[in-house]
Parts: structure tokens; C-alpha cells; sequence
């Protein structure tokens, strides 16, 4: 028998506890889905793990001889994205994630780690002590904001350099005007079919009226 | 069983000894080597015993909240695990067939601040509990000290909750020859010199050897548990077999 499982299934446990450690208000987050029962398919391998949460922690179980509360089924990418996403319910409708049983204790699962708030610098600061924390932080926003600054400009001068000197796009005012006159020709269009349909049909009638005034 | 006993005698690790006197024979051993068990485990296995012990755990599937009986808990490692995981509105209890291995125990969890563990002296054939009491029964490396292991499956699979499990964790066969060379070398000619020199105790660790030896395959373990009524049973091999989890459910 594969011991793998088990042995993953602790493993998960140790770091999903640690990480949810790291904020001081997890229990409250967790008070509501103490003693409910998740269970995570992970697609293609098939293999089940079950979600127990309780007040301090979530304990995962490699088996569990009950009908859990509610079972979650898709690939690990799909199920991590679902867990981080900003619209989780898209994972959901799109079908790459299936749900089954108590639909709300899902969604309370996932609103778990959306409103996890951990403060690393402060954990850090308990070690290192607030001023090196505070100044390795520093240098990780500077650079964060540093790396999101030099995308942004990466993007706004390809723009400028495939829109205004190669001009091998068209720049998003033109491409404005144009949808605008699409739009225009679209319903210019629409309104002379139905005044054709209406003049065809004014015409079928009048000739319908003369043939019955005929002797 | 291996060699299955006839109907007075059973063995004691290679000998053959009356069914009674086993038990005297086994807390003869335990007595010996309980004030030096800890570091024995830890020489004996090269603390690789803290890993089995705590994979038996996870495969145990206990939740807070449930009630876990530890029998031959010994000096209560596994009591302290089960104890982590059931919490404060759960209950462990350390069980144990020799006075001095659960005094040993009890006074080890006490000065780790365990306080809620509850104790009690019993042998595992006939357990003093009613029917359906626990989540979850395990046995850590102690069955193969049980002179009657059928009784002790059937006692465990009473005492047991419906959807409870049965955990055993054992000494137990190795999976290819290789390891099966080696592990025989190691325990039958250092084994007990390591005990010799440590322990100051030779022959108990002999029979620690020998007892692995007459302990019942994995797959014989398993048919045993499925006679005493328990269900979906499976084994899971660790370190090649040198050491087995059987896990099996009363349904």
C-alpha cells in the first residue's frame, strides 16, 4: 500500500497550519467551519483528501469513513486558483472546478484564505527585531514597486512603438472612433431593414385591397 | 500464525514457553529495559522510530474531540501525538500491561505538561472498557508481545465506535532479501551488544530480535484483523518492511 499519501497529506497539514499561524485572527475565521468535513479531489490522480477544520487549525485526513459536507473536484491548478482568485465562482461556472454537497461551506472555505491577513514584517521583527525587519520589508516593496513601474513603462512604450511609429496597430482613440462607426453603419442598417419590412408589408396590403374592390 | 502454538505453549521470542508464564516472561524484559527504553529507541532505529510513530499518527485519521486508546503506550510517545491531535475536547489513554512502563510513561507526560491523559493497567485480550468507547485502538510495537493476538484483535474490535479504526504499528517484515541481510546482521549480532553495552542487558534485546521473527507477516496480520471482524483493512510498509502500519475499520 502506497504510504505517499499519508505521508503527503502530513506534510500539507504542517505547512497549511503554519501558514495559517501566521495570522493571529485565523480562529475566527475558522470558529464557523469547525467540524464540517471538505473533501479535495485532486484531478487526474483521483485521490481524496479531507479538510477538517476546528477552532486552532485544519487537520487533513488521508481517509475518512463519513460523507464529508462538501467535495471539491479539479486539478490542482484550477483548485489553487479557486483558493487565491479574486472571483472564485468563475472556477466554479466555467466547469474546470466541480462542487457537490453544501455549496455554502465551500464558499466559506475558500473566504478563508481571501481574508487571511498576515503581517510577515511583524512576524519577522519577533527575530530580527523591528528595525532590520522593517528595512528588509522596505527593500521588498521598493523593489516590488520598482519591478511593477519598469512593466508598466515596458507596456506603454511598445504601445507607443507599434501604435505611433510603426503603426502597425491603430491607437485606442482611432480604434474608439471606429467601433463607434461600426456601431453607427450597424444600426443604420438595422433601421432601414425594418423601414423595408414595413414598407413591404404596407404594399402586400394595398394590393390585397384593390384586388377585393374588383367587380 | 507462525508456528502456530499448540494448546499450552506459545513461543517467547525462538523458545517455546507455557501460555502463562509469557506474560511473566515479557514484563520480565520491559521491566528490565523500561528505564533505558527511550534511548534504546532512539539507538536502535537511529531515531528513525519518531518518523513511524508519527506516519502511524497521521494514518490513524484521529480528530479533535475523539477518544484514543493507546495500548502498550510504553513510555507514551504515541499518547503524546494522539494527544496533539484530539486536543483538550478529546481524550487519550495510556494503557499499558506493566506497572513499571506506565509509571515510566506517566511520569515522562506529566513533566511534558500533559495533564489530561487518563492511565490504566490493563491487558490488551480482555480490555476492562464497553463496547463502542473509542474513535481509535492503537497498538505501537506491542502486539507481538501479546500472547494471544486473536483475543486482543477481537477486545479492540469491541471496544471500538462504529467508523472507528484500529491502528498497528509493528515491527514487521522486509520487503526484498538485501534488506533482509542486512536487518538480520544488524539485529541478531548488534543488536544485542548495542543493549549489552546501553541497557546493561543482553538477552532482552535477543528477544527483541526474536520476537520481530515470530511475529506474523504482513499479509497474515491483515487476515488476522479481517478475522476478528474488523473491515477494509490494509498495511502500509515503512522502511522496507522493516516496520508495517496495519490499518482496519469496525464499519
Amino acid at each position: 500500500m502506497a504510504i505517499i499519501k499519508p505521508l503527503l497529506a502530513a506534510t500539507l497539514e504542517t505547512a497549511l497550519n503554519q501558514y495559517l499561524s501566521l495570522d493571529e485572527g485565523a480562529g475566527s475565521l475558522l470558529e464557523p467551519l469547525a467540524g464540517r468535513v471538505i473533501a479535495v479531489t485532486v484531478q487526474p490522480f483521483s485521490e481524496t483528501f479531507y479538510l477538517c477544520p476546528t477552532h486552532d487549525g485544519i487537520q487533513i485526513l488521508d481517509a475518512f469513513p463519513d460523507q464529508p459536507d462538501t467535495h471539491l473536484t479539479g486539478s490542482p491548478w484550477a483548485l489553487g486558483l479557486m483558493g487565491i482568485s479574486n472571483h472564485p465562482m468563475r472556477a466554479l461556472f466555467s466547469g474546470r472546478v466541480s462542487i457537490a454537497g453544501d455549496i455554502h461551506v465551500g464558499h466559506r472555505f475558500q473566504e478563508l484564505f481571501a481574508k487571511l491577513n498576515i503581517d510577515l514584517e511583524a512576524k519577522m521583527a519577533r527575530y530580527t527585531g523591528g528595525r532590520l525587519a522593517h528595512g528588509l520589508f522596505d527593500f521588498v516593496r521598493i523593489g516590488q514597486d520598482w519591478s511593477r513601474q519598469t512593466l508598466e513603462t515596458l507596456r506603454l512604450n511598445t504601445s507607443e512603438f507599434l501604435q505611433e511609429e510603426t503603426r502597425e496597430l491603430p491607437s485606442a482613440p482611432e480604434l474608439s472612433i471606429f467601433y463607434r462607426q461600426v456601431d453607427k453603419t450597424r444600426t443604420d442598417y438595422d433601421r432601414l431593414q425594418s423601414r423595408v419590412e414595413r414598407l413591404t408589408r404596407a404594399l402586400a396590403s394595398a394590393s390585397n385591397t384593390d384586388h377585393a374592390r374588383l367587380p | 500464525m507462525i508456528n502456530q502454538d499448540t494448546d499450552n505453549t506459545t513461543h517467547f521470542g525462538f523458545k517455546q514457553v507455557a501460555k502463562e508464564d509469557k506474560v511473566k516472561l515479557v514484563r520480565g524484559v520491559f521491566d528490565s529495559v523500561a528505564g533505558q527504553y527511550d534511548i534504546m529507541n532512539d539507538l536502535m532505529s537511529l531515531g528513525i522510530h519518531r518518523i513511524w510513530k508519527r506516519i502511524a499518527v497521521q494514518l490513524s485519521n484521529v480528530r479533535k474531540g475523539e477518544k484514543v486508546l493507546d495500548l502498550a503506550g510504553g513510555t507514551g510517545d504515541l499518547t503524546a501525538l494522539f494527544q496533539q491531535r484530539v486536543g483538550d475536547s478529546g481524550q487519550v489513554i495510556l494503557a499499558d500491561i506493566n506497572a513499571q512502563m506506565l509509571h515510566t510513561g506517566r511520569n515522562r507526560l506529566i513533566d511534558k505538561g500533559l495533564a489530561s491523559v487518563r492511565y490504566a493497567q490493563v491487558n490488551a485480550e480482555c480490555l476492562p472498557f464497553a463496547d463502542n468507547s473509542f474513535d481509535c485502538v492503537c497498538i505501537g510495537f506491542g502486539l507481538r508481545n501479546v500472547t494471544d493476538k486473536d483475543a486482543a484483535l477481537r477486545s479492540m474490535h469491541r471496544v471500538l465506535k462504529p467508523g472507528g479504526r484500529v491502528i498497528i504499528l509493528e515491527f514487521s517484515h522486509p520487503t526484498d532479501k538485501l534488506t533482509e541481510k542486512v536487518y538480520d546482521f544488524y539485529s541478531f549480532k548488534l543488536l544485542p551488544k548495542i543493549g549489552k553495552v546501553v541497557a546493561k542487558d543482553e538477552d532482552s534485546y535477543r528477544y527483541l530480535a526474536e520476537s520481530i521473527r515470530m511475529h506474523p507477516k504482513q499479509e497474515e496480520l491483515k487476515r488476522m484483523m479481517e478475522n476478528a471482524g474488523l473491515e477494509r483493512c490494509e498495511y502500509f510498509n515503512m522502511t522496507q518492511g522493516i516496520v508495517a502500519v496495519h490499518r482496519g475499520y469496525k464499519i
